[in-house]
């Protein structure tokens, strides 16, 4: 764990199955991560990495064919896998609150967007009557959204994709959760819009001292916003490092080619690095590292004992026996 | 000559404003055959007067918002709009003038191919990955089934690296990157000389993405093709193109050869698009220009206001009274802007 003060949020060696009819996908293993209070942490990895099933687990939000088998999810020093649906009913939009990758999905087409917004005010705001509408109002306008009191009655259909997403940020902000967790939140808006809406998320996280969890494919976006970086490859954190030091010194042979792979601008085609093999078959029996088989700096010993969580440096975790450097 | 010449190419669709019931009268009166400008008249300009050429083996990169035209763009050069005025000269001939559904017998249908952004959504769920590649070759290469079509369907899948068990697959048994790659063999089977591509790889994840990209750059040079690569991702297309041109609300932009327009952007807009690209190096990351407000309506633009006026950080009252014209600026670009960036002397220069 980095630093002395207790994280806001720890998972501890979440270890997570489906239960399918063909066959048991094991989709999280022993993984563990923390945030602290007002820091950004991005998750990146390909999709079926598990970055998203931690978000849910985290939010208590998993699919009932889904089974915990071991670990913990420390909120505030809380065990919420120990937690009611009630109890957790309760903290979902008043501790900690998501939002989504395709916004107009998300929000409820027929009524407007104003009424969402006071529908999670009047949840868990502690506001009533006219109160209401005034912080409905101001919360459109901490989002920039022009002209807030005309758009408060707007539906949907009626707001542009950005739009849309900043309305899921004002609500998902609405009763000051503790933790945002974001999952692809720009993901299909266009390059412009993306940055204004990150730009937003990290002023009002700052604003408010709020965790933020970045979940994303996009290592640019994830290196622009995050205090630090956890890679996840098949259902296991790989690395963890503040993010000037994971793309400095990646150790993961993984992190690297996931490096090497992203496009930018100072590197031609040739410099493109691709990856061989693609993700591992989760319903298969599973060597003890689930990068081996793509890996190039496989050893022997990679097969013998379960995979390590090195610190190789304060606060840089590696799950690798043979890591880069 | 170019292999393709666009002269002031517009496509103009009609809306009906005004809500559910003129909607509704307007589909009666197209029922009764009435025709659409007995409407209100009202007209999404999505591309308006767009002209370009594209030399053979060049890569040309479209870039733009969502919105802006580009695919409308793509689309009416693979001849499936018809557009509503201007000129699409494919070697050597309007094809613009074919009416797109006739198109399919012209002898230059062949010659122009198209890979989809999405290959769920372009693949006949209910055909093998063999019987997509076979279709076009069948269709409109007038193979037959037998030995020679199979050789040659193996030797497609080969090239774009897919396995040949695959063949017998249907897409929902396929990966990501293998339909991809099916997509791309299908398109590449009759060796077009003009390959436009709509989005091609962003569904992928990185790692596909990059073999895909490798892979797209060594059959240009192999089969000599000239690509109109559609992308919003400014990182990718800055790989494969050697031109690119911004699009914003149905016009062009800038336009001009993709290092300079990156490195010496001279439109506001592709200032604060080439700003917005994020980058792992903190060495590469742009003061970011942040865009105030919405775009303006592309529903019956007044043609005498620049399209990003409203939005422009530089906006002027001229602006609003003159439509800008695409001109030649310095280093070798060209943008549609009154007020273009000044381009910095050799001294200033960055990499002077």
């Amino acid at each position: 764990m980095s630093g002395e003060r207790l994280p806001l949020l720890a998972v501890e060696g979440l270890s997570l199955e489906f239960r399918t009819r063909s066959g048991t996908v094991r989709a999280l293993e022993r993984v563990s991560l923390d945030v602290q209070k007002g820091e950004m942490l991005g998750v990146v990895g390909e999709s079926g990495s598990g970055k998203s099933v931690m978000s849910y687990a985290i939010m208590g939000i998993l699919d009932p064919a889904a089974e915990v088998t071991s670990g913990r999810i420390l909120f505030g020093g809380i065990n919420l896998l120990e937690r009611t649906e009630s109890e957790l009913q309760e903290m979902r939009g008043r501790e900690m609150a998501m939002i989504f990758q395709n916004p107009r999905s998300a929000l409820n087409p027929i009524r407007s967007v104003g009424r969402q917004i006071e529908d999670v005010l009047h949840r868990h705001g502690n506001v009533r009557g006219e109160k209401m509408r005034e912080r409905a109002v101001e919360l459109l306008r901490q989002v920039r959204i022009p002209d807030p009191e005309r758009r408060f009655h707007a539906y949907p259909f009626e707001l542009s994709g950005g739009m849309c997403q900043r309305v899921l940020i004002a609500m998902a902000v609405a009763a000051a959760p503790w933790l945002l967790i974001a999952d692809e939140p720009v993901t299909g808006l266009d390059v412009t819009t993306q940055a204004v809406i990150m730009d937003l998320i990290q002023d009002l996280a700052r604003s408010r001292n709020m965790a933020t969890i970045l979940i994303t494919h996009d290592l640019g976006l994830a290196a622009e916003h995050c205090d630090r970086i956890a890679v996840m490859h098949a259902g296991h954190v790989v690395e963890v490092a503040g993010t000037g030091r994971l793309f400095r010194s990646p150790r993961h042979p993984y992190t690297a080619k996931l490096i090497g792979a992203t496009p930018r601008a100072d590197r031609g085609l040739s410099g493109l690095a691709s990856i061989p093999g693609g993700l591992p078959d989760l319903r298969a029996a599973l060597p003890p590292c689930r990068y081996s088989a793509r890996c190039e700096r496989y050893a022997r010993q990679c097969d013998l004992g379960p995979l390590p969580s090195r610190e190789l440096a304060p606060g840089h975790r590696v799950g690798c026996w043979n890591p880069i450097g | 000559m170019s292999l393709l010449e666009v002269w002031d190419l517009t496509k103009k669709f009609p809306v009906q404003a005004g809500g559910a019931v003129a909607h509704l009268k307007g589909t009666l009166r197209r029922l009764r055959g009435e025709g659409l400008e007995t409407a209100d008249g009202h007209w999404l300009h999505a591309v308006d007067g767009v002209s370009f050429q594209l030399e053979r083996g060049e890569s040309l990169g479209l870039v733009g918002e969502s919105g802006c035209g580009k695919s409308t763009l793509a689309r009416l050069i693979a001849r499936l709009h018809d557009p509503t005025s201007g000129v699409i000269n494919f070697e050597g001939e309007d094809i613009g003038a074919v009416p797109a559904s006739r198109f399919v017998r012209a002898k230059q249908r062949p010659r122009i191919q198209m890979v989809f952004q999405d290959p769920d959504e372009s693949l006949n769920p209910a055909h093998t990955a063999f019987s997509s590649i076979a279709d076009p070759l069948r269709r409109l290469g007038g193979m037959r089934p037998g030995a020679a079509l199979l050789q040659r369907v193996e030797a497609l899948a080969a090239m774009v690296g897919l396995p040949g068990e695959l063949l017998a697959r249907f897409p929902h048994q396929l990966s990501g990157g293998q339909k991809a790659r099916v997509g791309i063999a299908r398109a590449i089977a009759l060796e077009p000389s003009l390959l436009v591509l709509d989005e091609p790889t962003s569904a992928l994840d990185v790692s596909v993405q990059a073999v895909i990209l490798h892979l797209l750059e060594d059959l240009k040079h192999r089969l000599g093709m000239s690509y109109l690569f559609v992308s919003h991702d400014l990182n990718v297309v800055r790989l494969l193109c050697q031109r690119v041109l911004v699009m914003y609300l149905g016009k062009v932009a800038e336009t001009g050869p993709t290092d300079e327009l990156f490195e010496r952007p001279a439109h506001p807009y592709t200032r604060a698009l080439v700003s917005a690209v994020p980058a792992i190096d903190a060495g590469d990351r742009k003061i970011r220009l942040h865009l105030a407000g919405e775009p303006r309506s592309p529903i019956d633009p007044d043609p005498n206001v620049c399209r990003f006026y409203g939005r422009c950080p530089k906006g002027e009252a001229r602006c609003a009274r003159e439509m800008p014209i695409l001109r030649r600026v310095p280093g070798g670009a060209e943008a549609a802007c009154h007020f273009p960036e000044p381009h910095p002397r050799p001294a200033e220069a960055r990499f002077a």
